[in-house]
């Protein structure tokens, strides 16, 4: 057989390596950089012009830190965990040298000075950058339709959205465009967009990961996470991006526990709480597909138990007065003098509003402005502090679940991918995000993966949250059922790894 | 003072703190530097880029507010001040305002009949400094440098007890030695690293609730202070008694034309919708680290003064003068520590202070220079305390002790040495300077006549010509001591 | 909690500096009715007791870390600035700002 034929057979098989094992070929020799950067670039080229999953497409950047692998690995260098994996990042995510655009006209063009931490972190380990990712703009927004340049389609059907706000990641790991992604959560934004894509995601707990470089949505609930095709390559990427950065005030001094080694480990005698409420308040199949998990969970030895979570149901008023509160002072900087858009006019003040109304897009002007007023003299003591009262009240809800179970179990989201255009009344969007909420209030770790098919053959995502800083079990958990379910590999019809 | 109304003032000090990095970022502070050659991600604003605190920060202000007797809060909140202006790289400036780091203070004035008044302080806290707006040649533009955006400052807010600009300019001079004594503020006006705002309002005389105030911005001179202050005043009451309402606003200062000018006014109060800042966690500080800070507090300026009055022989006049910078109070006391260590401690500390004192302000003032809390003396304290104990043995006179300090000061060398090499020493031996003042009366009784005929000035003469005979070197006092003698008695 | 009125998104977006267009009195008021839905289901907060709770500012109670006074170079100048709208002589250049303080 041929080194070509040789070559073109197992390529077919690259895109279903997981990201470790494609370091480890890449490591030993066995698969060039270059040749596995260019596989993804091929596949970007032919299969992205429906999904619009990549904003910017880097190809010779990539095709560089590929070389450089190749390179380091020639000379007998020691290679990083992630060496010559191509990923893609959220594009909020900052980039030196590569354009940083938020999916809003006001960063258009906009190129970073510098990298966030997690992408040094990616950059040691020798991972390959492929381009930034779609999304919501400003991380705004649950389906992708709010990004300035297009919204981007669920691989699964064209029709439907990926979910967001971290859409371009999901739908570009689903598809194999990346081999993985890096995303940001701050309301669900990994975990629905997984859920609707088939993929696996990792909210981690609040602190966990730096956010220095990730442009600030709503601080005290963003997170980076990472999303994969299945719970180990989440578990290796979270590894690599988790621990302290001295840059993030609110980043936690605790040690990094090796996560990917949870994978394999016997979940039996973890105990899973069971929110009934949720489970019931979803679509059927979601429904119907969750209560088979919460089967294949008893098979593994776990002990299933009801618990509630009495006020949760306020987390979607809670969450929209205290996310778009610091959202409209986060985006505050965006104001045409430094840097971004700037709108000529006829002085100062008319400078500052065209220049930030012509360059936010209409959810993003809705939450500043919502935000704004929740904050405003005379509502802040009504709203804001109110919400953050309730805030605690949730906190204190998972305390107590947590004292009777090691996880929570609930649906990602209460349907499958819903249709472009479905939710266009912003409130009825907002209400979408109810399972995934709750985690982000309390600032606790949350995992969503696929469990099964539902409704038209789309994929449904299950939920597990642990205590703050319990990534290590509930991964464990996650993996154990995933193998338990026989799911994987959930490939959209298409965009199988055949070249 | 004018007895148709009485003025209440309020002042509000920024003062930079003495830290070599920036507040929330490793920027550095030095000023001067090219246009934004300090700034980085954080003080930009750029997109991503987070505020870390700086320890020296918190230190310094605790340090500020102990000083003035401020209570220290063992957790305070940063929390974000929202508005649009380009010196602002955020669109909003952290600071802190439910929960400050320290609360009630006080600093004493003297008013103006000469009795003492305690002021309050209301509260003190941190924030970020803004970036300087600089004119720009082309009309329509402004141009903005960032080297001073987030430099750590304090905000110091009295409440509003003070009576007149005279206590204001006071308790503004006060505020600023304490600062600069605890080493916390280098006191530089003109680089601007203490500025001043002034709430100004006027009621009846005795009344209880205060006027309609205007806040006075940037008064960046102790004389801007006073002039202001009453120009304010005085149009507050012009518009009151007029049959007017003073409108609250802020109002600038234009030294040109001698008044106060109105800012462009909003319409509306501004409102900054202030909310914890959600990247900064609170500022814990224990109980142990306020009382740590509490024992490193050097003497406070007041303190010091009332000592040296107490203490070291020195009138008030003198003390004012020698604690007018944390340098000249230092050199002050070590050099009279050494002479007391030097003269085997048998002299009174009065008897030293007052001499080094008087030699100091005589002598070594001139060429004392002074830029921010850098100083810089001519001599050292063991140097000129060397001096001093030649002098106080008699050794050598202080009309000779003036030549040797000259000289010590252009070559370095010790005053010892200068006076062996230029054969300096005072006679004092009393035999010897009897020897040479009879010989000199002895030698005009002509001039004896006189002097015994009421012309007592001739006295002069006859010092002279002794110290003629003894090139300068007897002892002055022994001389006129031995004439007198000699002239009146026998 | 009560309904906005069209004073009060005037207000709001002046805050904000947001620009509306008052040409536009159906757009105004269907901005107007589309926040004032938000805000009436945010009354669901009105259901919960919250008596003798706290705030959650951060999610853990945590203490701030702090830096050591030191000086770090970050970055140089002109890749700081790049992405400028305009500068003029190592300063950025902004629309004119009339105020006299600075």
């Amino acid at each position: 057989m041929s080194e070509a034929t040789k070559s073109a057979l197992s390529s077919v098989s690259w895109t279903e390596l997981s990201i470790a094992e494609q370091a480890a070929r890449v490591s030993r020799g066995e698969l060039s950089a270059v040749e596995l950067c260019r596989h993804y670039l091929t596949r970007i080229e032919r299969l992205d012009v429906a999904l619009r999953s990549f904003l910017h497409v880097d190809a010779e950047g990539a095709l560089a830190q590929a070389a450089a692998v190749d390179a380091a690995r020639a000379a007998g260098e020691a290679l990083g965990p992630l060496a010559g994996v191509p990923l893609s990042l959220k594009d909020n995510l900052c980039t030196r040298g590569l354009a940083t655009s938020c999916a809003s006209r006001i960063l258009e063009g906009y190129i970073p000075p510098y990298d966030a931490h997690v992408v040094e972190r990616l950059r040691e380990a020798g991972a390959v950058i492929l381009g930034k990712s779609n999304l919501d703009e400003f991380a705004m927004g649950s389906s992708t339709e709010n990004s300035a340049f297009g919204a981007s389609k669920n691989p699964w059907d064209p029709k439907r959205v990926p979910g967001g706000s971290s859409g371009g990641s999901a739908a570009a790991t689903a598809a194999r465009l990346a081999a993985a992604s890096l995303g940001s959560d701050t309301g669900g934004s990994v975990r629905q967009p997984a859920a609707y894509c088939g993929v696996t995601a990792i909210k981690p707990s609040y602190g966990r990961v730096s956010r220095y470089g990730l442009v600030a949505f709503a601080s005290s609930l963003d997170q980076v996470g990472p999303i994969a095709r299945d719970v180990a390559d989440a578990a290796t990427l979270l590894g690599v991006i988790a621990g302290h950065d001295r840059r993030d005030a609110t980043s936690v001094e605790r040690e990094v526990p090796d996560y990917a080694a949870e994978c394999g480990r016997d979940p039996k005698g973890l105990r899973v709480g069971v929110v009934r409420e949720a489970i019931e308040g979803c679509e059927a199949s979601v429904r119907a597909a969750i209560e088979t998990a919460m089967e294949a969970l008893s098979g593994l030895g776990c002990e299933l138990v009801e618990v509630e979570l009495p006020n949760a149901s306020h987390s979607i008023a809670a969450y929209y007065i205290i996310a778009p509160a610091e959202a409209s002072s986060n985006l505050a900087r965006f104001d045409g003098m430094r840097y971004g858009l700037r709108v000529a006019a006829d002085d100062l003040a008319a400078t500052y509003r065209k220049t930030r109304s012509q360059g936010f897009g209409a959810e993003v002007r809705r939450r500043i402005m919502l935000g704004t007023y929740a904050l405003s003299a005379g509502y802040f003591d009504a709203y804001y502090l109110k919400a953050q009262r309730v805030r605690t009240r949730i906190r204190q809800d998972f305390d107590a679940a947590f004292e009777r179970c090691d996880l929570l179990l609930t649906p990602t989201a209460p349907t499958v991918a819903f249709e472009s255009g479905a939710h266009a009344d912003p409130l009825s969007m907002y209400k979408q995000d109810i399972f995934t909420l709750p985690a982000s209030l309390a600032g606790v770790a949350a995992l969503s993966m696929p469990c099964g098919l539902g409704e038209a053959g789309l994929p449904v995502g299950l939920q597990l949250s642990a205590p703050a800083f319990e990534e290590a079990p509930m991964i464990r958990m996650a993996h154990a059922l995933e193998r338990q379910l026989g799911v994987l590999p959930l490939t959209p019809p298409g965009y199988g790894g055949e070249a | 003072m004018n007895a148709s109304y009485e003025t209440v003032i309020g002042l509000e000090v920024h003062a930079q703190l003495r830290t070599h990095s920036k507040l929330f970022c490793g920027c550095s502070t030095q000023f001067g530097a090219p246009p934004n050659a300090h700034t980085c991600p954080t003080c930009l604003g750029l997109p991503g880029s987070l505020p870390v605190p700086n320890a020296a920060a918190i230190e310094l202000a605790m340090r500020a507010a102990l000083a003035v007797g401020c209570e220290v809060r063992e957790r305070s909140v940063f929390e974000r001040k929202n508005y649009f202006y380009p010196d602002l790289a955020k669109g909003y400036q952290i600071s802190q305002y439910a929960l400050p780091l320290n609360v009630a203070g006080k600093l004493e004035v003297e008013t103006e009949a000469g009795g003492r008044r305690v002021i309050g302080i209301t509260r003190i806290h941190l924030e970020e400094d803004a970036a300087k707006n600089l004119h720009s040649s082309a009309a329509a533009q402004t141009l903005v440098d960032f080297n001073r955006a987030g430099v750590a400052l304090i905000e110091i807010v009295s409440e509003p007890d003070l009576r007149s600009s005279a206590e204001a300019e006071q308790y503004l001079r006060n505020l600023r030695e304490i600062l600069m004594a605890v080493g916390v503020n280098d006191g530089n006006l003109e680089e601007g690293s203490f500025r001043c705002d002034a709430n100004v309002s006027i009621r009846a005389p005795g009344a209880t609730e205060l006027g309609t105030r205007t806040e006075l911005k940037n008064i960046n001179s102790f004389r801007f202070v006073r002039k202001a202050i009453d120009y304010e005043a005085a149009r507050h009451h012009a518009v009151i008694a007029g049959g007017g309402k003073i409108v609250q606003e802020t109002r600038l200062w234009d030294d040109a034309q001698g008044k106060t000018v109105p800012m462009r006014s909003k319409e509306e109060a501004m409102d900054y919708r202030y909310f914890p800042d959600p990247d900064l966690p609170p500022i814990v500080v224990s109980a142990a680290q306020i009382e740590a800070a509490a024992g490193v507090l050097p003497e406070l300026p007041a303190t010091k003064r009332a000592r040296y009055v107490a203490e070291l022989g020195l009138t008030a006049a003198d003390a004012g003068v020698l604690t007018s910078h944390p340098a000249l109070s230092g050199f002050f006391e070590a050099t009279v520590e050494e002479l007391s260590s030097r003269l085997g401690g048998r002299i009174e500390p009065a008897r030293a202070g007052k001499r080094a004192a008087n030699f100091i302000q005589a002598e070594v003032l001139r060429d004392f220079s002074a830029d921010g809390l850098e100083a810089s003396l001519p001599l050292s304290a063991a140097a000129l305390s060397e001096l001093l104990a030649l002098l106080e043995a008699g050794s050598i006179s202080g009309k000779m002790a003036k030549g040797v300090l000259a000289e010590m000061i252009a070559s370095g060398k010790p005053a010892a040495k200068i006076v062996e090499e230029q054969g300096l020493s005072q006679v004092s031996d009393s035999a010897l300077i009897e020897e040479v003042v009879r010989k000199v009366v002895d030698g005009s009784p002509d001039n004896v006549a006189a002097y015994r005929a009421g012309k007592q000035n001739v006295v002069g003469w006859f010092v002279g010509q002794v110290m003629k005979e003894t090139r300068g070197q007897a002892n002055p006092r022994m001389v006129n001591e031995l004439l007198r003698k000699l002239l009146e008695g026998e | 909690m009560a309904a906005l009125t069209l004073d009060d998104v005037r207000h709001v977006a002046n805050l904000a500096a947001l620009e509306l267009d008052d040409r536009d009195p159906e757009e105004l008021e269907a901005l107007r009715a589309e926040l004032s839905a938000i805000l009436e289901f945010m009354a669901d907060l009105d259901a919960v007791d919250v008596t003798g709770v706290e705030p959650t500012a951060h999610p853990f109670p945590m203490a701030s870390p702090l830096r050591p006074d030191e000086v770090l170079d970050v970055v140089p100048r002109e890749r700081l600035m790049a992405a400028a709208p305009r500068t003029q002589d190592g300063a950025f250049a902004v629309p004119k700002v009339l105020e006299g303080d600075s």
